[in-house]
């Protein structure tokens, strides 16, 4: 049964306990209205049957005639009350006490009629006085007689009235002590066995959740009961359900994060594998290019220097088509050592680390104009750089791209009427560009993507003469500073050249 | 030109010796050159041990023109043993290496060098620059213990 059913039984015993009292209540009132009319009625008969008696008598000894008429009314009056009584008496014994008291009243009656007739009788002449008398007596014998059976009776109705009212307050007192003794038993038990089956249920839900508590996820709560308790713990076994299941569930999240963890460790270690294997690959790649740098030169400046040599020496002696022979092979070695110095640079440039200096574009580009000018005075080059401009980086390899770019620019602007070559800075997208551009020999778009693939070149080498690896270095440096580079340009129309260096450009500004 | 006056070149390439040798056979300067061709012959040289223990001449050259990778003993530790001998503490020592790598020259200067030269790939240059280098530091430079 359910708590709130049995809170409800409890309720309802209450309830019913109210109106059982105040039934009996009313029942009790009821019984002592009815007992309280019956005596009261007693005592009227008595006193009405007192008062006629007083009456008659008044009548029989000064033959008052008043007093005739007056129990005659008494008698009337006697006569409704009796006809209106039975209403108000309930048991046999009464009513029939009372049925004995209207007999005694009619006969009385009947009696008082007769003495009545006689005294007529004697003043009729019908009757002698003597006879009359002797008659009157007995009748008056029998009417005191009369009267005292209705005395007798009407307080046998007194008597029974009272015990009626003393045994409704009786049985009033015991019923409603056994009502309120039963109910209060009943009200008792119910609230005892319901704090009993609370006080288990609460205890089963402290034991599931300590156990819960404790980790013990699969504890159920046994369900013994229909009751509130039991959808409680329906309630409960299914949250602890749940929780299992969104920790077992949790358990295998983390153990396939653990193997996530443990991939990318075995990854990392497989990296770091590769970025050492990679470092020994540059350290390889380093002494490469240091043995170049030593061994390839001295051969080439034996071969070079010897035919020089042999010129200076011995050129007299020799033909002049010996002496272009050795000539070329000075030609062929220089640009080999050019070669070399350029993939000296190449190889530098993506190598080492990478420095934060303050750079001055602007004054780099005078310096490089200046050397350029020097190495050829008789060129006439507009150069217009715009003052001012500055970045950060590594300033030697930037040197290297300016080098680059602006030696390229006095290269290709050579065969130009009015040569210029600029240097400016302009935001292009979000990005701060630096800029140099020409208006010389430029070049065909369709090939632009050669430009920076080493030993690539566009022009040839009795055009412009050069090793092609320049604006590859140039590139490198660039993505080493986080940047881009690209080339616009047009056959005959000049080229322009772009940069970007962020890494530069990121630097904070105490570093100047 | 003070006839005590001289050169150690220390250069295990023959031909760079060669074009050395005739660079300051055309500045005169040629009869003052004693030339080594590894590290362990220059210390030999200069400590007159081994070979070179009964040496005639001059205590100490002027000034040595010193290559960097040099067979058995190389050029930089060459320098570090001079500068660690108090007889060769301070002679005047010319890197002359084909080398033109930052990491060389650092390392040359913090052992102690007191010039650091790279060889030119050009014949013509290469031969001033040598020619330079003897007039310096036979004629110009005033060496230490004069």
């Amino acid at each position: 049964m359910r708590i709130r059913t049995r809170l409800q039984v409890v309720t309802a015993a209450s309830a019913v306990l109210v109106v059982m009292i105040a039934l009996l209540f009313s029942w009790s009132q009821h019984r002592l209205a009815t007992a309280n009319k019956a005596k009261n009625l007693a005592d009227e008969i008595v006193s009405s049957v007192f008062e006629r008696n007083t009456l008659r008598n008044d009548y029989l000894n000064n033959d008052n005639q008043r007093a005739k008429d007056q129990w005659f009314s008494k008698q009337h009056q006697l006569s409704d009350l009796l006809l209106t009584a039975p209403a108000n008496l309930v048991s046999i014994s009464d009513r029939k006490i009372f049925d004995d008291i209207q007999k005694c009243l009619a006969g009385g009656s009947a009696i008082f009629q007769q003495i009545l007739n006689n005294r007529e009788d004697v003043v009729n002449g019908v009757r002698h006085q003597a006879e009359a008398n002797i008659n009157e007596n007995k009748l008056v014998a029998q009417l005191l007689l009369q009267f005292l059976d209705t005395l007798a009776n009407a307080h046998k109705l007194q008597k029974a009235s009272n015990e009626l009212i003393a045994s409704t307050q009786r049985t009033a007192t015991w019923v409603s002590l056994f009502i309120i003794v039963t109910v209060s038993l009943f009200v008792i038990l119910v609230a005892w066995s319901l704090g009993r089956l609370i006080n288990k249920g609460i205890e089963c839900l402290q034991q599931g959740a300590v156990a819960i508590g404790e980790g013990n996820l699969h504890h159920m709560i046994p369900i013994e009961s229909e009751d509130e308790f039991a959808l409680v713990a329906v309630a409960f076994n299914t949250m602890s359900g749940k929780l299992a299941e969104s920790h077992a569930a949790l358990e295998r999240d983390i153990v396939a994060r653990k193997r996530t963890a443990d991939e990318i460790e075995q990854l990392n270690q497989e990296l770091s594998h590769t970025v050492s294997q990679l470092q020994g690959a540059n350290q390889e790649l380093e002494a490469f290019a240091y043995s170049v740098s030593h061994d390839l030169r001295a051969p080439l400046r034996a071969m070079s220097g010897f035919s020089e040599a042999l010129v200076e020496d011995y050129g007299d002696k020799l033909e002049k088509e010996a002496r272009g022979y050795l000539e070329e092979i000075v030609i062929g070695s220089r640009h080999m050592g050019q070669l070399i110095d350029g993939l000296l640079t190449l190889s530098r440039s993506t190598r080492g680390e990478l420095r934060h200096d303050r750079v001055d574009l602007s004054a780099m580009a005078d310096h490089l104009r200046h050397e350029l000018e020097q190495l050829e005075p008789r060129r006439r080059v507009e150069w217009r750089i715009e003052p001012g401009l500055s970045t950060g980086g590594d300033g030697r390899m930037i040197e290297v791209i300016m080098r680059n770019l602006l030696g390229n620019d006095w290269k290709y602007t050579a065969g130009i009427a009015e040569p210029v070559i600029r240097v400016y800075a302009a935001v292009e997208g979000m990005e701060r560009f630096f800029w140099v551009a020409d208006n010389g020999a430029g070049f065909d778009m369709a090939h632009a993507e050669k430009l920076f693939q080493p030993f690539q070149r566009l022009h040839r080498q009795d055009e412009f003469p050069g090793i092609g690896i320049g604006l590859a270095t140039a590139q490198r440096i660039v993505h080493r500073h986080g940047g881009t580079i690209h080339a616009t340009g047009a056959p005959q129309a000049g080229a322009t050249f772009r940069f970007s260096l962020p890494y530069g450009e990121k630097q904070p500004k105490e570093e100047q | 030109m003070n006839i005590n006056k001289s050169i150690l070149l220390v250069e295990d390439n023959p031909q760079d010796e060669k074009l050395i040798l005739r660079a300051l056979r055309k500045v005169n300067l040629a009869n003052h050159v004693d030339v080594v061709r590894d590290g362990q012959q220059a210390l030999d040289y200069l400590f007159r041990e081994g070979e070179f223990a009964g040496r005639e001449g001059d205590d100490l050259p002027t000034v040595i023109l010193l290559d960097i990778g040099l067979p058995r003993v190389s050029g930089l530790d060459v320098l570090k043993r001079l500068r660690n001998d108090p007889r060769t503490r301070l002679q005047p020592v010319v890197i002359l290496t084909s080398s033109d790598e930052e990491r060389d020259r650092l390392a040359s200067y913090e052992d102690g060098a007191n010039s650091f030269v790279c060889k030119p790939l050009d014949f013509s240059e290469f031969a001033e620059t040598v020619a330079r280098l003897g007039i310096y530091w036979l004629a110009v430079n005033k060496p230490p213990l004069a």
